[in-house]
């Protein structure tokens, strides 16, 4: 039997990347007052994997504790406002930092952005759908993933 | 002829060496002063990690304010050379191919096959017909340049319709080759082992391979820099990957050889 | 006398509640020096300043011993960084920056970052000296790749030194590596930087003389919670149960901002020659503000004045004692002239637009320098720090107790007996054990590691890793000069004698950089050793410390930087080996006439230069389990020799070739020098040492001091044994390059001997590369 388990690493200090995607969206006219960004981990796991959350947490490239967060999600695909871009040829990976882990037969990488308007409030989706054409996902080499 | 600097760039100086040396008049621009660019009519986008490559290499560099005048001046028929990190702005600046809208990548040069930064000494051929690539006036049929391929991104990538058109309208200017010209297969499993994308117009040029990087004799690490041993001047000349700039120069004075 | 011992009970009550590593006897000290219970911020400081690292407590007395001086010298040990003359150019004269720094405990909780900072601080060391970064070479020692934690390093390493370097844009021109049980749960990460600087712009780390007044001005990024704590930390032992906690005492890079700060600095720089100022630079590294901005006035015997609530912070409501003590990376302090301020901040906050390019980071004025000799910081108007300089930044000073490692001794009996086993063991066939020794783990090729390093950016590379012993860049645009930068240091030697082990550590670095045709100038050093409080360990660091004085002594070359590391121990008891790693910077009057280490064309003489005939601790020795006791013993007259015929036979153009004979010894070279990556494919027959047995197969690959050259042709060799003769050292003819793609084993020089063995070199070669390039993956 294989699952899949999700994992989103937020920054907790403070997201240049995501600082600099809106400055860049802004200047293409969409409306919105913040960017959150996560990368997300996909890990097909079988019965043998162990506490694969304590495991990932203590690998650096995924998460960093000086500067990541670490949450599990319930679901393999975005939440509602939420885009995930990801390679579109892609080859799942099965070591991070040349280390296997223990029940992980692949690993896969996505990075979700949510756009965030003045109110909070997710922007319209016509306009997320605009931020990712236009700057969030280049066609050529990646697909957009929305809920 | 001006060197665009980036936020993260890190090649501006030895690629305004390569000028100076072909006899161009080169200058650099940073960032905080694209009013700057309007004096020039060529522009090389030098390598490096332009806003460190945020969301993907190049894409924030081309929309940044800095790149609208190259943009407009590459639509003019100017001539404009992006080399690695420069190569992947022009790509997300749909300006090569440039079979697409602007700022609408058809193409693109993706993560390497490896998923890692690979710094390989490699060759590079043309793989157009002279005429086809103004930008390079006088370049020799078949001429091979070596060069340093350096970067995490360097893999053409695209749909296969797009590929198709790549090669049929002679998009694809440079393929990776051995020191003979004997084709290779890209270090970096890029489509059509393909290392340098032309526009339509053949006056923006991608290149992916650094030629500033081995452009004097000494930083030659084969036979030829053996010749010049003993002898300082020839040591320290200007050859090998410097021929991509002699050419570009050329091209700036109208075609008309140094 | 009740007061005073309240005064130091509360002291230490309030140092052990903060978690200061300061010992009782410290705090008191500082407590009856003050006479007063110190502030937070106080203790802090103290702690950061008294730390090892930051004060060499244990070392210093014993540092004393290496020779620092000489004609080569621009700017001696005692600033961030020292400076060894390059040469002459249009008038000016050159000089280069040389630093050298570990980054052991951070690599090991946080590898990928704790590397990737390794070569940011080191980087702002050579900036601060006012020079223009050119180059970085990591020496790196990781652990058994047959365990599962130690792979992770080895990776993770690796991949932070090309992350952080690569955007910098810095080349990464060499390197070594080598794998060792000791390092299993302590990695050494080191890193040598190099600069480029003229003598008359080379800035200083200190307030100038007659500064009082002037602005103290911080740059980089915004102050954060990371890396509080980070001075102590480094000087304590690694507990596994600790290693969450210790990751906030890892500061977080950011290499992008500092490829724009070191842009911007380099504007500065242009601009203070412009305007004849002298000014005070110096990078943040241990000890944070307080620490930096504290040596800063101490070096030039003024004081301080800082308010902590102009610094830029990350995060609101930051104690005092964290912006003041906290190592937040990519900052750097200067000490200008009020009437230069506002050019200064326009160049990082405008023309380099900082602030754009991460949140908060900027330069800011935060203080001034008194006449005072005192610190004083204040927060919000309250004074959270008021200390003498001297006594702050003075430090203190142990005489460890400490026995010397008896020093490994071999025996004639030993070495015959030694000799025999090596001619008896299994495979018996010569190329059945040079495929071992080449794909031995220190041995084998590194090409999988070096290229995912950028060792080209810049455009200077003349030659990077791969085609010689030595990197060489050519760094001044239109000048002949080259400059080369050698390592040396190979725990295997370490774990046996410590002191020779150093000693060969100098004739490597100094023989990497001779190989490629340069003149060694200067040395550095980072010394790694374990727990300095237990006197074994202690004295293996002060008999490496003196095998660095005699090796360097006896060549005549100075040591201009260095770097200690003690600590390496983890919570299970185990040691680092002792890990002297010495970096040698070669100068290079003419480019023209620098050369690789690989073969340059058919028809060529092999020769050897002072072959050693001690198997101890070799590769060899590893893998047939020879129970070889000694190192190689060092004839420095011999070796001193052995280089001037290398750098004559170069000028006059009777070689092509010169590797040092290191890991894998004569044969393992020879190899080696036939891998050439430049296109060509040469062959080599060699010859079994005209009956003397002095190249039996066993001895092939013993290690040493010494040389393999190509020399070009029979006129050339003719004249390279007449300049070998006039030197008093014998050369072996080992074999011939042919055009063969084969390495071919005969009996003696004779074509018509029976030839005994043969093997390709693309087998060869395939052994070679194939272990790390497993790892690691193809590039």
């Amino acid at each position: 039997m294989s699952a899949t388990r999700t994992f989103a690493v937020t920054l907790t200090i403070p997201d240049n990347e995501a600082f600099t995607a809106f400055e860049t969206l802004s200047r293409l006219g969409i409306a919105l007052a913040r960017v959150g960004r996560a990368d997300i981990w996909l890990f097909d796991v079988d019965a043998s994997a162990g506490d694969l959350a304590a495991t990932i947490a203590s690998i650096e490239t995924i998460h960093n504790p000086n500067k990541h967060r670490l949450t599990e999600r319930s679901s393999d695909r975005p939440a509602p406002g939420e885009v995930w871009v990801a390679p579109r040829d892609e080859a799942p990976a099965t070591l991070v930092a040349g280390r296997a882990i223990a029940g992980v037969r692949t690993i896969r990488r996505r990075t979700a952005w949510r756009l965030v308007d003045d109110q909070g409030a997710d922007v319209p989706s016509a306009e997320l759908v605009r931020a990712v054409e236009s700057f969030l996902c280049n066609r050529a080499f990646q697909v957009a993933i929305t809920a | 002829m001006a060197v665009l600097v980036f936020p993260g760039t890190n090649s501006e100086d030895e690629t305004l060496r390569a000028v100076r040396a072909v006899g161009l008049d080169g200058a650099l621009v940073h960032w905080s002063s694209p009013e700057v660019l309007a004096q020039f009519d060529a522009f090389i986008l030098p390598g490096g990690f332009a806003y460190e490559d945020r969301v993907r290499s190049g894409a924030v560099a081309a929309h940044d304010a800095l790149i609208d005048p190259v943009i407009e001046a590459a639509q003019a028929g100017k001539f404009v050379l992006g080399i690695c990190n420069g190569a992947q702005i022009l790509a997300e600046a749909g300006l090569v191919p440039g079979t697409g809208p602007l700022r609408h990548p058809t193409a693109a040069f993706a993560p390497n096959a490896s998923g890692r930064f690979q710094s390989v000494h490699v060759h590079v051929k043309l793989a157009v017909a002279p005429e086809r690539i103004p930008i390079l006036a006088g370049i020799a049929p078949g001429a091979v340049i070596p060069a340093w391929a350096s970067h995490g991104d360097g893999r053409l990538a695209a749909p296969t319709d797009e590929l198709e058109r790549i090669e049929r309208d002679g998009h694809c200017a440079f393929v990776y080759c051995d020191r003979d010209g004997n084709p290779v297969p890209a270090p970096n499993g890029a489509a059509l082992d393909c290392a340098a994308l032309v526009n339509r117009a053949g006056n923006v040029l991608a290149i992916m391979p650094h030629p500033e990087r081995d452009a004097w004799t000494f930083n030659h690490n084969d036979a030829s820099r053996d010749a010049a041993r003993g002898d300082t001047q020839a040591m320290l000349a200007p050859s090998g990957g410097i021929r991509l700039f002699e050419h570009f120069a050329r091209a700036l004075r109208g075609g008309v050889p140094a | 006398m009740h007061r005073t011992a309240t005064l130091v009970d509360d002291t230490v009550a309030l140092g052990r509640r903060l978690g200061v590593a300061l010992s009782a006897e410290e705090m008191q000290r500082i407590a009856e020096h003050l006479g007063r219970v110190p502030t937070a911020t106080e203790l802090f400081a103290f702690d950061a300043q008294w730390s090892e690292h930051c004060s060499y407590k244990s070392s210093r007395e014993h540092l004393k011993k290496l020779p620092t001086e000489g004609p080569t010298v621009l700017l001696g040990v005692g600033e961030d960084a020292g400076i060894v003359r390059l040469g002459e150019w249009n008038g000016e004269t050159y000089g280069i920056v040389v630093a050298h720094e570990s980054h052991n405990h951070p690599s090991q909780v946080v590898p990928f970052e704790g590397a990737a900072t390794g070569i940011g601080g080191i980087v702002r060391d050579v900036l601060c000296m006012g020079a223009e970064v050119i180059g970085v070479a990591d020496p790196l020692r990781f652990g058994r790749l047959e365990n599962e934690h130690c792979r992770y390093v080895a990776q993770s390493v690796v991949d932070g030194i090309a992350a952080y370097g690569n955007a910098i844009g810095v080349p990464n021109v060499g390197g070594d590596v080598f794998f060792d049980e000791s390092f299993d749960e302590n990695v050494l990460v080191n890193v040598v930087a190099l600069g480029l600087v003229k003598a008359q712009d080379i800035i200083h780390s200190r307030a100038p003389q007659g500064s009082a007044g002037w602005d103290i001005v911080l740059v980089g990024k915004a102050t954060d919670r990371s890396g509080f704590g980070g001075a102590s930390f480094s000087s304590l032992t690694l507990n596994e149960d600790d290693a969450d906690q210790n990751k906030g005492a890892v500061q977080v890079p950011d290499p992008f901002l500092k490829n724009v700060i070191m842009r911007a600095s380099y504007a500065v720089f242009a601009e203070l020659r412009a305007n004849g100022i002298t000014a005070g630079f110096k990078d943040l590294g241990a000890g944070g503000l307080a620490g930096c901005s504290a040596e800063l006035c101490a070096a030039g015997g003024m004081g301080a004045e800082v308010e902590l609530e102009r610094v830029s912070t990350a995060q609101r409501d930051l104690p005092p004692e964290v912006i003041a003590i906290g190592e937040t990376q990519e900052r750097l302090c200067w000490i200008v002239p009020p009437s230069f301020t506002p050019t200064l901040l326009s160049i990082y906050n405008d023309m380099y637009s900082l602030p754009r390019i991460a949140r908060g980071a900027c330069a800011a004025v935060i203080g001034k320098v008194t006449g005072s000799g005192r610190y004083v910081a204040r927060h919000h108007g309250e004074t959270v720090m008021d200390v003498d300089l001297e006594f702050l930044t003075g430090g203190i000073r142990y005489e460890r107790p400490y026995v010397l490692p008896a020093p490994a001794e071999e025996s004639d009996a030993d070495r015959e007996r030694v000799s025999a086993a090596a001619l008896a063991w299994n495979p018996t066939s010569l190329f059945e054990r040079l495929k071992l020794v080449l794909s031995h783990r220190d041995v084998c090729s590194r090409a999988s590691i070096y290229r995912r390093y950028d060792g080209v950016v810049r455009g200077c590379t003349a030659i990077p890793p791969g085609f010689a012993d030595a990197g060489v860049l050519v760094p001044v645009p239109g000048a002949p000069l080259g400059v080369a930068v050698g390592l040396g240091g190979n725990p295997r030697y370490g774990k046996i004698d410590p002191g020779r082990a150093a000693e060969l550590a100098v004739v490597e670095a100094i023989a990497s950089v001779i190989a490629v045709g340069a003149t060694p100038v200067g040395l550095t050093d980072c010394l790694n050793f374990g727990d300095p409080t237990i006197p074994d360990q202690m004295g293996a660091f002060v008999a490496a410390v003196e095998g660095l004085a005699t090796s360097a002594g006896a060549l005549g070359v100075p040591f201009v930087s260095g770097n200690v590391s003690l600590y390496n121990r983890s919570s299970s008891g185990n040691h680092v080996a002792p890990s002297p790693i010495v970096g040698c910077v070669g100068a290079i009057a003419d480019i023209s006439r620098t050369t690789t280490g690989t073969f340059k064309r058919a028809g060529s003489w092999i020769v050897a230069l002072t072959t050693t005939d001690s198997f101890g601790a070799s590769v060899f020795a590893e893998i047939a389990k020879l129970d070889a006791r000694g190192l190689p013993g060092i004839d420095y007259e011999t070796f001193k020799e052995s280089c001037a015929i290398v750098q004559e036979a170069l000028a006059g153009d009777l070689v092509l070739a010169v590797r040092d004979i290191s890991d894998g010894g004569v044969l393992g070279a020879v190899a080696e020098m036939a891998f050439g990556d430049d296109g060509r494919t040469i062959g080599v027959e060699l010859f079994d040492g005209f009956g003397t047995g002095k190249f039996e197969s066993g001895r092939l690959f013993a290690e040493g001091a010494g040389f393999v050259l190509e020399v070009g042709g029979h006129a050339e060799m003719d004249a390279f044994f007449l300049l070998c003769e006039e030197h008093g050292v014998y050369p072996d003819q080992i074999g011939m390059t042919t055009n063969g793609e084969r390495l071919v084993y005969r009996h003696n020089e004779s074509q018509n001997c029976d030839e005994i063995e043969s093997i390709s070199i693309a087998e060869l070669r395939e052994a070679w590369e194939a272990p790390l390039r497993d790892f690691y993956g193809r590039q």
